[in-house]
């Protein structure tokens, strides 16, 4: 990613969490927030009545001090996708694209505290529609996968990024992976994959996506 | 598109990973031939779009070979 203030960047958030993301992408695009003392944001929890309530903390490399961000109940009960972060990098979101399969909303239920993955459709999911998202974000942003230096993918599956890959026909180094170090790392998995490219001057434009839990 | 043999072998040819494609007869068990879940799923779901249906999960059992795949389809397709 540039330093220069023209840095451009694409994201596609899933719906989850979308309303914590949303703020923090608008502060972000504002410049009220300085992402540049974020590092990760952590998932913790917490029970309120019957609804499990995610609070992330945005920590500060250089600061003793943490500061929490509330975000609104999650119906599946799982962490909202981070933020993206930077220290000198201006980040520019030029287009967004948003995406979910309602009618498969039981690939993924939680009943009597049993979490239970339809993985198939997870997997088609992820493999049908991420594809086509990024392709119509592109389409929103005027731009070709050509013009992109980047492309960075929620790292769940090995064959999943594979499979966004060939049908998008794009491969390493544009689509980078780190998920043979690191694992699924779930919510942090982009920030992860992103540090390594947030100081790269050959990156100045990425899209992003997170996706899978909730089909979205 | 109308699935056929040929669509079938096309299909497992680019989703059979590590496993031998030509080693894998007509009537061969896929999943005995060393295919995973997840490429038998990427085959199901090219089928699937190529064909223009859905196959659900609880008919995915009974079908572990090209034989057993396109006898399903041809089932699952309008008389003329």
């Amino acid at each position: 990613m540039s330093k220069t203030d023209d840095s451009t960047i694409s994201v596609v958030i899933p719906t989850l969490g979308g309303d914590f993301l949303h703020l923090t992408i608008e502060q972000l695009y504002r410049g009220t927030v300085r992402p540049t003392e974020v590092l990760v944001c952590i998932p913790t929890w917490r029970r309120t009545d019957s609804s499990a309530v995610c609070c992330s903390r945005l920590i500060h490399n250089r600061r003793s001090s943490t500061r929490p961000i509330r975000t609104p109940p999650c119906s599946l009960g799982m962490p909202p996708r981070s933020p993206l972060v930077s220290e000198a990098t201006v980040l520019q979101m030029t287009a967004l694209e948003c995406c979910t399969r309602g009618r498969e909303r039981n690939a993924l239920t939680c009943k009597d505290e049993v979490l239970a993955m339809n993985g198939r459709a997870g997997f088609n999911f992820s493999a049908v529609e991420v594809a086509l998202q990024i392709q119509r974000l592109l389409g929103k942003a005027g731009m070709t996968l050509d013009q992109v230096d980047l492309i960075l993918l929620h790292q769940g599956s090995r064959f999943i990024l594979d499979t966004i890959g060939r049908r998008l026909a794009v491969e390493h180094p544009k689509l980078p992976s780190n998920i043979s170090s690191h694992g699924n790392t779930m919510s942090s998995s982009i920030p992860l994959l992103l540090a390594g490219y947030l100081n790269d001057v050959a990156c100045r434009r990425m899209v992003i996506s997170g996706f899978g839990v909730g089909l979205s | 598109m109308k699935i056929t043999e040929q669509v079938i072998r096309d299909s497992l040819k680019r989703n059979s990973g590590r496993v031998d494609f030509s080693k894998i007869a007509l009537k061969d068990s896929l999943r005995k031939a060393g295919m995973d879940s997840m490429e038998i799923s990427h085959l199901m779901l090219e089928i699937e779009e190529a064909g223009g249906v859905t196959i659900p999960d609880e008919d995915l059992d009974g079908l572990d070979s090209d034989k057993e795949i396109l006898a399903y389809l041809q089932s699952k397709q309008p008389p003329l």
